[in-house]
């Protein structure tokens, strides 16, 4: 085999000629009647976390945990509403532990959500929308989904109902003018906003108190950016190469992306108060059912029975299980729980072979930062749960940026937190010294922490007890250093959902 | 110490830069050579303009700068079965074999290769090879594709009960559209529909337009369930929605073709079906155009298709020939020396079902009724089985031929014109007045629109 044979393009029924000298015999898959040709492995995107946030938030002069969570990446705007939507057979979950529970990667308190979809009109192809969307759920709106919470003390095992929703249409564009500027379903989707009452009309609805909480489930823009593309390109990071072009350039993966995502503002009172660290988690999960048919011999109870659900997704911080944990223990993250952590994921965190990497591709092996027993990172994805200092203030809030005209970020926030000189004050740890802890991830995790740049930061440095050096800080590393859309800085935080028939990607 | 963030934050600096801008330009360089532990063939670009050529094609290129190649080869492989799947071009199934290969002889994935491998082999109806590596997985490791894989080919083989526990402990650590339309299909078999359209319609709201090849698999299948039902509507919809999924997916241009010939809408039928045979020309797809080409009068043409049809797939499907032939009443030697063949490969149960219409046909009764038992054994409400079931029955005038055959004509929308009449035949040869009531003839459903 020549190695430096360059690959050329060949005319597409090139490969079925090969295939044909290659075999003897390639019977194509045909349905059941041929041979069971189900697929094998497949994506779950109403199920696939994309990411969950938690942080300390207030209003009204209480504080708040607010935990954030995010799935269907990807998802397009311009694809058909029905085909991105909560799953009614998947239970969404949000995780609080505190206590002794925390550092177990235990639920102390787990909030549950289920969600149900019903149609106003069957008799019709017009699955989402009969007309234009005045309010939430009136005539125009065909596909309606509804959902309760509920709480479930793991303590206790008592199950409190907070109570429902409806989840606001998705921004399809003429049919939800209210999601755009000037409620004209043509323009692009409206900025986020700063004050709750210049809220869209549909997110505005659909806040809903719920016996001391807050929630929100529905579309909004993926929040989330980063140069994911270069990062899995090999680290063929923008800002490194030598063509000015590019390495001015930035590229945000997500953009133009939404996503489904569920916010829930947790009183503290409700979680044992603020003089403590919590830790937040998200998982999805499904139900097993019966495969041989239930038959008792008679003929009779034949059919389905739903089981219990199994967890199918995880998520607790940022980019460990996407960056960290190698492709073959991607699944057994997925379906094992945070207490599980030490054992089998550990070694992840401790030799990360992202910063390994690094070293050898970005720094040629002289980046000079420890790969192994990185202690650090172990306190900080092991067990894998945003740790929240609720002793602090409110985090600061992303908006737009620093200058802008109506959402701009609060003064002294910085989407790097604590190596941009974000920091906030805990009563109750040390931190880096008089109390400061960071003031952003992974102090919990705002909508718009650079979680990458300040991932790399990480990874790159030794932020080790008694071996503690900053050198290098991963500003701008991978050239995506904002999101493509204007936070809200008002619950539920995540930006309008980006409109259908006007959105752009880069 | 803990040193104070202000004096030792210090950003890189421009030499620093221009190191890492120069080794960054060596690696480069390297862009354009191909890992000499990669076979060159899985790295010919497609010309296709789908999404999964598109990932295809940015594997590749990850693929020939990767220090570690080993596991973007996995994701290669991958994506050429997905690639199999969408394109119905079995060629693809072959590169993902020479990933396979290629991942346990020259990177070690020894696991990774088994999977990959295990799921070629059973496209290629080796299920023996690939339920050996299904149980070395599992043994090895027990992840939910691993008892898929174990599953397939148990089902395959016609093992049923067994494959039923391996999808079972697949279900229960994953459930998932794979599970899911495993489930399905299971519940299908046992002859409880309700439950298998229940599933199936679960394994489809389980999927995403990101597995487009997946989603428009399952709502095909999830069509041909719904439609067995006698719900035309609802099953028209899911070949719709797979089609706009993937365009020209030849098992919903089939199923699409099948129901226009069942509505008495042959001309209609001539459309996809052409379009389904162009794409993949073996013998089923070639059978049910023969059959439409036939019902137009386009005899000439009809001929042609089922000339090809034998000649082509004695290699490529031999078993769907026999079953043509006997149902044709064609070549009965033939018919049972392809379908007896065929039990060497895998015993389920149409393969029985065939090997009992051929063997009748030539008037092997006993043997026929041998096989008939496995037909019925699951309880699999199907109108072909239960044709070929009561084929043999009154042919050995069985006393449950009558109500077979009354069974397969409740269900006669599913079958081809061909079919039909050997139904209608068959009926005529049951004792007088015990014949199903109505005319067999007529389409019983709504027109597909």
């Amino acid at each position: 085999m020549n190695p430096t044979l360059k690959p050329r393009k060949l005319p597409g029924v090139f490969s079925r000629i090969v295939a044909v000298a290659l075999l003897t015999a390639a019977p194509a898959f045909m349905l059941a009647s041929s041979h069971m040709d189900a697929p094998l492995i497949t994506l779950d995107p109403a199920a696939n976390t994309t990411d969950v946030y938690a942080f300390v938030s207030q209003h009204d002069g209480v504080k708040y945990l607010t935990a954030a969570l995010s799935v269907y990446p990807h998802e397009e705007p311009g694809v058909g509403p029905n085909k991105y939507n909560f799953d009614d057979n998947v239970r969404y979950e949000i995780h609080v532990a505190t206590g002794k529970d925390l550092a177990a990667g235990r639920a102390t308190y787990t909030y549950q959500f289920d969600f149900n979809t019903a149609y106003k009109n069957q008799g019709t192809i017009l699955q989402s929308y009969l007309g234009v969307i005045k309010d939430v759920g009136d005539a125009a709106q065909n596909l309606t989904q509804t959902y309760t919470v509920k709480r479930i003390d793991r303590r206790t095992r008592q199950v409190t109902t907070l109570g429902s929703g409806k989840v606001p249409p998705n921004n399809q564009g003429v049919a939800t003018p209210a999601y755009n500027r000037d409620s004209n379903g043509d323009l692009v989707a409206r900025d986020g906003v700063a004050d709750s009452a210049n809220l869209d009309r549909y997110t505005a609805q659909t806040v809903y108190s719920l016996k001391g909480y807050r929630v929100f489930a529905g579309q909004r823009e993926d929040g989330f950016y980063g140069d994911i593309n270069a990062i899995f390109d090999l680290l063929k990071l923008r800002a490194l190469s030598s063509n000015p072009a590019i390495s001015t350039s930035s590229f945000d993966s997500q953009a133009g992306f939404n996503v489904h995502t569920i916010v829930l503002e947790i009183p503290l009172t409700a979680i044992g108060g603020d003089q403590q660290v919590a830790g937040v988690y998200a998982t999805t999960s499904r139900q097993r059912v019966n495969v041989l048919p239930d038959d008792d011999g008679r003929g009779s109870d034949r059919g389905v029975m739903f089981g219990e659900f199994v967890q199918v997704g995880r998520q607790g911080n940022p980019l460990f299980c996407e960056a960290l944990i190698a492709i073959k223990d991607k699944d057994l993250y997925n379906r094992t729980s945070p207490t599980m952590d030490s054992k089998l994921f550990s070694k992840y965190a401790s030799s990360p072979e992202l910063g390994a990497l690094i070293n050898s591709i970005v720094f040629a092996g002289a980046g000079g930062f420890p790969t192994t027993n990185r202690t650090d990172l172990v306190g900080i994805f092991i067990p894998d749960l945003i740790k929240v200092d609720l002793s602090t203030s409110a985090a600061r809030l992303a908006g737009g940026g620093a200058s802008h005209p109506t959402t701009p970020d609060d003064a002294g926030f910085s989407r790097l937190g604590i190596f941009g000189g974000d920091v906030l004050m805990s009563s109750i740890q040390d931190g880096f010294g008089g109390g400061k802890v960071p003031g952003g991830w992974p102090n919990g995790r705002r909508f718009g922490d650079d979680v990458i740049d300040i991932a790399v930061t990480a990874l790159v440095n030794d932020l080790r007890p008694g071996s503690f050096s900053l050198t290098f800080v991963a500003d701008g590393i991978d050239s995506a250093s904002k999101n493509d859309a204007v936070y809200n800085k008002v619950f539920p935080y995540a930006g309008t959902p980006f409109n259908g028939r006007n959105h752009t990607h880069q | 110490m803990i040193c104070s963030l202000s004096l030792c934050r210090r950003r890189l600096a421009v030499g620093g830069l221009l190191l890492l801008i120069s080794v960054v330009s060596a690696v480069g360089d390297q862009e354009s050579a191909v890992p000499v532990s990669v076979p060159a063939l899985l790295l010919i670009a497609p010309t296709d303009l789908s999404a999964i050529d598109a990932q295809i094609i940015a594997s590749q290129r990850r693929l020939k700068a990767a220090a570690l190649p080993g596991p973007e080869l996995e994701r290669l492989g991958w994506l050429y079965i997905a690639k199999a799947r969408a394109s119905s071009d079995p060629g693809f199934f072959t590169l993902a074999g020479i990933a396979a290969d290629a991942l346990e002889k020259n990177f070690g994935l020894t696991q990774e290769a088994w999977l990959l491998r295990g799921h070629v082999l059973q496209t290629r109806h080796r299920f023996a090879e690939a339920e050996e590596l299904a149980r070395r997985l599992v043994n090895a490791r027990g992840t939910a594709a691993d008892f898929a894989l174990l599953g397939d080919a148990l089902y395959d083989e016609g093992r049923i009960a067994e494959a039923a526990r391996a999808y079972q402990e697949m279900v229960d650590l994953k459930p998932s559209l794979d599970s899911y339309a495993r489930a399905a299909n299971i519940h299908w078999i046992k002859g409880d529909l309700d439950g298998a359209v229940q599933l199936q319609t679960l394994a489809v709201r389980s999927g995403g337009p990101g597995d487009a090849g997946a989603l428009a698999w399952s709502l095909c299948r999830l069509g041909q369930l719904v439609w067995q039902q006698g719900n035309t509507t609802e099953a028209v919809a899911c070949v719709a929605r797979a089609l706009e999924l993937v365009s020209d997916f030849e098992p919903a241009l089939l199923l699409q073709g099948r129901m226009f010939l069942a509505g008495g809408q042959a001309s209609e039928a001539l459309v996809p079906l052409a379009r389904a045979v162009a794409i993949l020309p073996l013998p089923e797809p070639r059978w049910v155009y023969a059959e439409a080409l036939r019902a137009v009068g386009r005899i000439s043409e009809a001929t042609e298709q089922e000339k090809k049809l034998v000649r082509e797939g004695l290699a490529e499907d031999p078993r769907t020939v026999a079953q043509f032939l006997a149902i044709r009443g064609q070549d009965f030697a033939l018919a049972v020396r392809l379908a007896h063949a065929e039990l060497e490969v895998r015993t389920d149960i149409m393969t029985h079902a065939v090997n009992a219409l051929a063997l009748a046909g030539v008037g092997r009764l006993d043997e026929a009724r041998e096989q008939r038992r496995a037909i019925l054994a699951e309880g699999t409400v199907d109108a072909r089985l239960l044709l070929y079931a009561g084929r043999v029955a009154v042919l050995g005038h069985e006393p449950d031929a009558a109500e077979l055959l009354q069974r397969a004509n409740r269900l006669s929308a599913q079958l081809l014109p061909s079919e039909l009449r050997l139904l209608q035949e068959s009926i005529s040869l049951l004792p007088t007045g015990a014949g199903p009531k109505g005319n067999i003839n007529q389409p019983t459903q709504n027109k597909t629109s």
